[in-house]
């Protein structure tokens, strides 16, 4: 028993202290230093961590990096928001919506893309021209001008690219080298060129995937996974060439009106589905009809912006649209076509198995599968495209570890993998005879690097002068050096060309080059010095509250008018100002919710003890 | 009491169970941190507008509590729920298919071999005991107890897939082949079945046979095996006529006890040599935050465990007398 009081009195008293320590040390001026989430799985993340720890020593700011678990990192990015900073890759997809998703003070929510919360009114007001400008060239312009807004800002840096370097047996050609890699879903170049050295048509791939597809359903199987096998057996509209442009494929041709608002695409004739019933305009109205009445959740974007669709005879499709797009083409990218004669009765997330094997019009036919294991897919002799696909059969087999995959593609039971090469396995497979060099199977990736700074937390990560002063002080190349040994493309700018193409390229961007001298005095200018010779820089000191401008009547026209500028000026910033602030109240709703949601659980498995105490008690 | 009331009680006390495990399987995975959300949404570049819809969708919105009694209704209709990662895909046709069937071979042949193993070299070292074929049976069972089964399970399959390739590298049988009939896809499946049968076998093998080793040491010392020399029997006789009868008992209880291991699997080994099994569905499922198929298989094994039990404790009660009447 008193052993008992002596140890409650030992917790209660650390307890005490453990709250009480901290303010007893709390410092008068903050220091330059910071928590920088990595991913622990990610050894690329974790690495460039480690990197960037030490490169930033030098200008005297402390970026701790903390390898941290998915799902820690990503509840916090997607509802409580109280990282300081992160750095880990997020995804490209093959044209820059991504401005939009990742910066778009619309995205600042539970859930949202825009991580940072970071917010900006001219910024959105660019983008949402940029995304009803269908012209490119103009809207190119429109995103150069977003793109410096951040480039000024700086709510994240870019770093780099982690490349797409396969493992291939060297008797498969063929392959395209695309932004993304070799086998990625939108690359159809490969789907129907691959072929074996000595065999033009008709030779049998294995490709090993870690886990099984997740759908067998085309409208559901966005993940890449799944997205390949499903590009492989639907065909969409249209697709891309090598650079990233847009190109036919079940479209041979389209136009879009002046306005925007019609877009008319025209099929090429000879398309049959798998089962042998044409293909025509009827199915690509339905497929889009099927979209807006089901209220699919899946490319909302662009169907929400479509009024109607009609035909024209068996071959165009013409589709009004409610506002101009500038995606339009590049999300119809994404929209499997469907037949009208099997979906007309099911709903959109019907599994597909094990009612029936999907029957799409693509290059390869659904042949058989064994759930979890494998799919064999069989070349579609009627495939629309002349002499394609070269191919006889792609099976899909499942291999769950990763040195047993290139174990299996070295002896040849598969003969090439879904996805990149790991950094532990670049050595190995560059050695390795059999395989193909990987110089030839190098292509940009889509998974970008970035360091993000939230804009909610730390007073520091909303000055710009320090995130240029980071951004200056971090070596890109040294970082795909060492975290992905060389096999990367360091990125300069948020809209990189190495990956979206050359259409992309912007000469006067601004950019950050490795300068740790001027990293340091831009930091020393702004105020930030090291006062306590740490080695690690203060806030700078609180300045004096400057007094309030007098308010003058304007007297003339002119001045009215810079006068109500002003004014509408500082009214947009306190909407973003505004939208912030909601987004906080809805982070701090959610919050209670969840603890409270804990509570009840914690609550319910004591009274379930309790029960389960008192039952003993009463027996004994 | 009656044996009747017996019964009942222990059934009641079951169904207490397994209602305290739903409802700890349900709590138990929304503690975990991480968001089945994503599962839900499948891949971070997803966009915003249609996470929201996958999440109203399965009700992931609403307060955990109605969530819990939507559950309980729903499980009361029979109703296991949708895999959030492979949506529309009913639990139990997930649970109860080829995955179950492919892991209930691979526990039960390896732990088969292990245990015939086990008792056969446990009777013949405890029989020699002391002596260096004994010690090194020790050592053996400690290493291979000891040892991690998933670097086991490399190292066999570096050197009987890779070095002299004599088993496939993955999966339960060959991809694309239709086998003509019964005899040849039985053949292709235990070709495949030998290396994660191999590496199992050999990491249940120690248990077992330090067990059996044990308590046959433990016999010895009884009045009866000092009878059965006395009366001048062989040692052959002696052996596994009255010393390996009566240590097998606890070697079969035992046996119980790891029945359960037949449905939850071997995550690390299905992994290595990617058996498409439950142990590698629940491994999946984990890192996905798929809760429907985690709490399904947890369920299954609850109710496995607590209706085997009660089989067995209402089986002795009936056979054994002296249990018997300490009920009544």
């Amino acid at each position: 028993m008193k052993l008992k009081v002596i140890q409650a009195a030992f917790i209660v008293t650390l307890i005490s202290l453990a709250t009480v320590m901290p303010l007893a040390y709390a410092e008068d001026r903050e220091e330059l230093s910071f928590e920088m989430w990595t991913l622990d799985w990610d050894t690329i993340s974790v690495d460039a961590g480690d990197v960037i720890e030490q490169m930033l020593r030098q200008i005297g700011i402390r970026m701790k990096a903390i390898p941290m678990s998915d799902e820690v990192l990503y509840d916090n990015l997607d509802l409580e928001h109280t990282y300081e900073v992160y750095q880990m890759s997020h995804g490209y997809s093959p044209y820059p919506g991504h401005l939009y998703s990742r910066f778009h003070s619309d995205e600042i929510m539970d859930y949202g893309g825009n991580n940072p919360g970071w917010s900006n009114a001219e910024f959105d007001s660019l983008i949402d021209q940029a995304n009803a400008e269908t012209d490119f060239d103009t809207r190119k312009e429109l995103l150069w001008e977003a793109q410096e807004l951040l480039a000024e800002d700086l709510p994240y840096i870019p770093l780099f690219t982690s490349d797409d370097v396969h493992a291939i047996r060297k008797e498969w050609t063929g392959y395209t080298c695309m932004p993304g890699g070799i086998f990625n879903w939108y690359n159809r170049l490969t789907t129907i060129n691959l072929q074996h050295e000595d065999q033009e048509y008709g030779a049998d791939f294995v490709m090993a995937y870690p886990s099984y597809i997740r759908y067998y359903n085309p409208i559901m199987g966005t993940d890449g996974r799944s997205a390949l096998v499903v590009s492989m057996v639907y065909d969409d509209l249209v697709t891309y060439d090598a650079d990233m442009n847009i190109a036919p494929w079940l479209a041979e041709s389209w136009t879009i009106s002046a306005d925007g608002l019609t877009v008319t695409f025209n099929l090429v004739e000879d398309a049959k589905w798998h089962d042998d019933e044409p293909l025509t305009a009827e199915d690509v109205k339905f497929t889009i009809d099927y979209y807006i009445d089901n209220d699919v959740p899946y490319d909302t974007a662009l169907m929400n912006r479509i009024d109607s669709v009609e035909t024209d005879g068996d071959y165009t499709v013409i589709v009004h649209m409610k506002e101009p797009y500038a995606w339009v083409l590049d999300d119809f990218e994404d929209v499997p076509i469907l037949p009208e004669h099997i979906w007309n009765d099911k709903e959109w997330d019907w599994p597909v198995h094990p009612d029936m094997m999907p029957i799409g019009s693509g290059p390869f036919k659904w042949d058989s599968y064994v759930d979890g294991e494998w799919i064999k897919l069989v070349a579609n002799e009627d495939f629309w495209m002349e002499g394609k696909p070269h191919l006889g059969t792609y099976t899909v087999r499942v291999i769950s570890e990763s040195s047993a995959r290139y174990l299996a593609i070295s002896t040849g039971e598969a003969d090439s993998e879904r996805y990149e090469l790991d950094t532990g396995f670049i050595e190995t497979t560059s050695a390795d005879p059999n395989l193909a060099p990987l110089e030839d199977t190098w292509c940009v990736g889509m998974w970008d690097y970035v360091i993000s700074f939230n804009q909610r937390t730390d007073p520091a990560l909303q000055d710009p002068v320090v995130k240029k002063a980071i951004a200056y002080a971090i070596d890109r190349q040294e970082l795909v050096d060492i975290a992905r040994l060389g096999y990367g493309t360091a990125t300069e700018t948020f809209i990189p060309p190495q990956f979206f193409g050359p259409a992309y390229e912007n000469p006067d961007a601004t950019t950050y080059e490795y300068n740790v001298f001027l990293a340091n005095q831009m930091l020393d200018a702004a105020g930030y010095l090291d006062i306590d010779a740490d080695g690690i820089r203060e806030m700078p000191a609180p300045e004096e509250e400057e007094e309030e401008e007098e308010v003058v009547a304007p007297e003339t026209i002119e001045e009215l008018q810079t006068a109500i500028e002003n004014f509408s000026t500082t009214l947009s910033e306190t909407r973003g100002q505004m939208t912030l602030l909601e987004s906080e109240v809805e982070a701090l709703g959610a919050r209670l919710n969840s603890s409270l949601n804990m509570a009840y659980g914690i609550a319910a498995v004591a009274l379930i003890v309790a029960l389960v105490a008192v039952y003993y008690a009463m027996k004994s | 009491m009656g044996f009747k009331e017996y019964v009942g009680k222990r059934t009641l006390h079951g169904a207490v169970t397994i209602f305290l495990a739903v409802t700890l399987n349900f709590i138990l995975f929304r503690i975990m941190p991480g968001d089945p959300t994503r599962a839900v949404s499948g891949d971070p570049r997803v966009d915003t507008a249609t996470r929201l819809a996958l999440i109203a969708r399965f009700g992931l919105d609403r307060p955990l509590f109605e969530q819990y009694f939507i559950y309980l209704y729903n499980l009361l209709r029979g109703e296991l729920g949708i895999s959030f990662v492979q949506i529309g895909r009913p639990v139990i046709d997930i649970i109860l298919g080829r995955k179950m069937i492919n892991t209930i071979i691979l526990m039960g042949s390896s732990m088969f071999i292990a245990f015939i193993l086990g008792i056969v070299v446990g009777v013949f070292a405890a029989w020699r005991r002391g002596t260096r074929i004994d010690i090194s049976f020790i050592v053996l069972s400690l290493a291979t107890y000891s040892m991690p089964v998933f670097w086991f399970g490399m190292l066999l399959l570096l050197f009987f897939s890779y070095y002299i390739h004599i088993f496939p590298i993955a999966g339960t049988i060959t991809p694309g082949l239709v086998h003509p009939n019964f005899i040849a896809y039985a053949k292709d499946y235990l070709h495949h079945l030998m290396a994660p049968m191999i590496t199992l076998g050999v990491s249940f093998f120690g248990g077992y046979f330090l067990f059996m080793r044990d308590t046959i040491l433990d016999v010895f010392t009884e009045d009866y095996m000092l009878t059965a020399r006395a009366k001048g029997l062989p040692n052959k006789m002696i052996l596994f006529k009255h010393a390996m009868r009566n240590a097998l008992l606890p070697m079969v209880s035992l046996m119980g006890v790891h029945v359960t291991f037949l449905i939850s699997g071997a995550t690390m080994t299905e992994t290595v040599f990617s058996w498409d099994g439950l142990g590698r569905l629940i491994y999946d499922s984990v890192r996905n935050n798929d809760y429907p198929v985690l709490q399904g298989i947890f369920l299954f094994m609850a109710v496995l465990v607590v209706v085997a039990s009660i089989l067995a404790d209402v089986t002795n009660a009936f056979l054994d007398p002296r249990i018997k009447e300490a009920v009544d």
